[in-house]
């Protein structure tokens, strides 16, 4: 069983932050280097998101089947589906590694969600999270379990920074203090900037640097 | 740069097996020990990319449901041998005082138990003693105004230490 199991990333953070387009930016660049990729798209009581993303990554790009673009509505607390009960996130994983075994990664997206969220370690080999600038630069000293014990802190939307008076350099500092050598990574998923970084780490901590699988179905 | 050493399974524990411990206490001696530091979420993870303490990367993919602990040696050969440490963490310890009145013991223990369920924590439980993971010092102050009613019965200390939870208790964090 275990030769199967293909490696997982959770994304997870605050409604807005930008968990889908940082997913819609990290796919091509990945895909880009021959790796094949499947998402799950957690939402609460849409799936609005899974739609996008399969119109966009899916129809328009071409960059990945339809079909590896998945939806789940969960209901109640975003992280609920992806912490204490992550039985039908785990259902969907294991159902991508029955029928899709040449997948190189596995990415399961929460639904928009507080500063507590994390993932079970169960569901995901590695978790992002990712906060945006205009909620004050604040955020990363006032802690959480997400900012402070993911793999990777993305603070993202850094364009808007002078129009909401949030000072970076304070951000970089608390994001230092708080998470002591663990990552983070300022970005703005509109231009793309800071996302190569984001996917360097995704290549060398998730992905161990394996070159793509080949397809056999 | 060395290669990376790959994982695929733990090899035992130097807590539990006094071979291993004889092993690891030779082994250090002569600087051939690396020590893997992982917090508590990781101990549960099969699939991660860490570095030892001396710099080696170190590629682990376990089968699934394993789980690390505390002191288990998941590389030995002649040259090297590799062990996981957990990360220290800051606990809450609530302790029920040794006077207090056996009438009392089972009610004081069942609203502590209620108390830290309702918090959503895992446990470790030693003796009079019960210790679980708080993320901030002002965490002590809500917990004694929670326990106000029996705090007479109780001693609640800051700690910071290795946290194994029970096992076979399912729990989750806010």
């Amino acid at each position: 069983m275990s030769g199967k199991r293909i490696p997982r990333l959770g994304v997870g953070g605050p409604v807005g932050s930008g968990k889908t387009m940082l997913i819609e930016r990290i796919v091509p660049i990945l895909a880009a280097k021959g790796y094949k990729i499947g998402i799950i798209s957690n939402d609460v009581v849409s799936k609005e998101d899974a739609e996008r993303m399969r119109r966009h990554l899916a129809k328009e790009m071409g960059i990945m089947p339809e079909e590896l673009v998945i939806g789940v509505a969960t209901g109640g607390c975003p992280h609920t589906a992806i912490r204490e009960d992550p039985s039908m996130n785990l259902a969907i994983v294991e159902e991508l590694e029955n029928k899709y075994p040449y997948l190189d990664l596995i990415i399961i997206e929460s639904g928009g969600d507080n500063i507590t969220t994390t993932f079970s370690p169960a569901l995901a080999d590695y978790f992002i999270y990712i906060v945006d600038v205009s909620a004050g630069d604040k955020y990363p000293r006032k802690r959480g379990l997400g900012i402070e014990t993911s793999d990777l802190l993305v603070i993202n939307k850094v364009d808007l920074a002078p129009y909401v008076g949030a000072d970076l350099s304070i951000m970089e500092r608390d994001a230092r203090i708080v998470r002591g050598n663990k990552p983070f990574v300022f970005t703005n998923c509109k231009t793309g900037e800071g996302i190569d970084k984001v996917v360097e780490y995704i290549v060398r901590d998730v992905l161990f640097e394996a070159q793509p699988k080949p397809i056999t179905r | 740069m060395s290669t990376s050493i790959q994982i695929s399974s733990i090899i035992g524990n130097i807590k539990r097996d006094s071979i291993l411990r004889a092993r690891y206490e030779e082994m250090s001696r002569q600087g051939l020990c690396e020590i893997v530091k992982i917090n508590r979420i990781e101990s549960e993870r099969v699939r991660m990319r860490k570095v030892t303490d001396k710099g080696s990367d170190v590629i682990i993919t376990l089968p699934q449901g394993s789980r690390l602990r505390h002191g288990d040696v998941i590389h030995l050969s002649n040259e090297r041998m590799v062990v996981v440490e957990l990360e220290e963490e800051n606990l809450a310890m609530i302790k029920i005082k040794d006077d207090t009145p056996v009438d009392h013991v089972v009610e004081i223990a069942v609203r502590v138990g209620h108390t830290i369920g309702n918090l959503h924590r895992p446990i470790k439980v030693e003796d009079r003693s019960v210790y679980f993971p708080i993320q901030a010092d002002t965490e002590m102050e809500m917990i004694k105004r929670l326990l106000n009613p029996i705090l007479d019965h109780l001693v609640i200390e800051k700690t910071r230490m290795v946290f194994e939870p029970e096992e076979g208790v399912e729990v989750h964090e806010h």
